[in-house]
């Protein structure tokens, strides 16, 4: 009677097997080479990341609407104010200035002559 | 298209749009209101307290009968210069009845200047100083 099998060489080999893969001689250089590129696209589009974030663009969209919205409020009001305060000194300046008063190709002046 | 470029599209037909509408608006009610009085303009533009006020329409005031003279003048002389058999002689007189013209509007301008705050006092003096006949906006009055 046979108390143990014959030995498996194939278990006696794998115990003693060690995998030890060559590393990769470009291994960092392509790590960094993706990073540099990852960091040049988001230079070249500051508002990328809002596309990864769909349910956020709309928000900063809207709000980039409503502040266009008041530029174009307040552009047009300091605009009028400017026209408006440019008019209104030419207009008294018309009205102390005997000159332009007189001046047949300028509006009629206001006083009433003596 | 993407949707940021879609989107700042809209921006920027909403500010146009914004912008086109309120000058609009705002020119509409200007030209309405075209013929508001200078003085009133004045101690709005340049926040003239009462008593600046008050000083302003004195000196205004003051001034009215010195323009109106001026005026007077400064047609005559106009009318002269038109029928004249010596021409030369009516043009200096024009033009020196004009340079007295200038003198009294420009002093009349500082002294509403001196009126007003230092810094309202410059500020209406660039304004209005260039239009007024003579200036340039090269040098305009009280102004070094």
């Amino acid at each position: 009677m046979h108390d143990h099998e014959p030995r498996d060489p194939l278990s006696a080999t794998l115990k003693t097997w060690r995998h030890e893969p060559a590393s990769a001689p470009d291994f960092d250089r392509a790590v960094w080479d993706r990073i540099h590129h990852t960091q040049a696209a988001e230079t070249h589009a500051p508002f990328a990341a809002l596309l990864r974030f769909p349910g956020a663009f709309p928000l900063a969209a809207s709000l980039a609407v409503l502040l266009a919205i008041a530029a174009g409020t307040s552009t047009a009001f300091a605009l009028n104010r400017s026209q408006s305060s440019e008019r209104m000194a030419a207009a008294y300046a018309r009205s102390i200035d005997p000159i332009q008063m007189t001046d047949p190709r300028t509006v009629p002046h206001t006083h009433s002559h003596p | 298209m993407s949707p940021l470029a879609r989107y700042s599209l809209i921006a920027l037909t909403a500010a146009a749009l914004a912008f086109g509408v309120t000058h609009f608006a705002l020119k509409s009610t200007a030209d309405t209101t075209a013929h508001a009085d200078e003085l009133g303009w004045l101690k709005k533009e340049f926040d003239l307290t009462a008593a600046q006020t008050a000083a302003v329409e004195k000196l205004h005031a003051d001034y009215q009968p010195i323009c109106a003279a001026h005026c007077e003048r400064v047609v005559a002389a106009r009318e002269k210069l038109a029928n004249a058999t010596d021409p030369d002689a009516a043009r200096t007189e024009l033009a020196r009845l004009e340079a007295v013209c200038r003198d009294a509007t420009h002093a009349h301008l500082q002294q509403v200047a001196a009126v007003m705050s230092p810094d309202e006092g410059a500020r209406f003096l660039a304004l209005v100083g260039p239009k007024v006949s003579g200036q340039t906006h090269a040098a305009p009055l009280g102004l070094k």
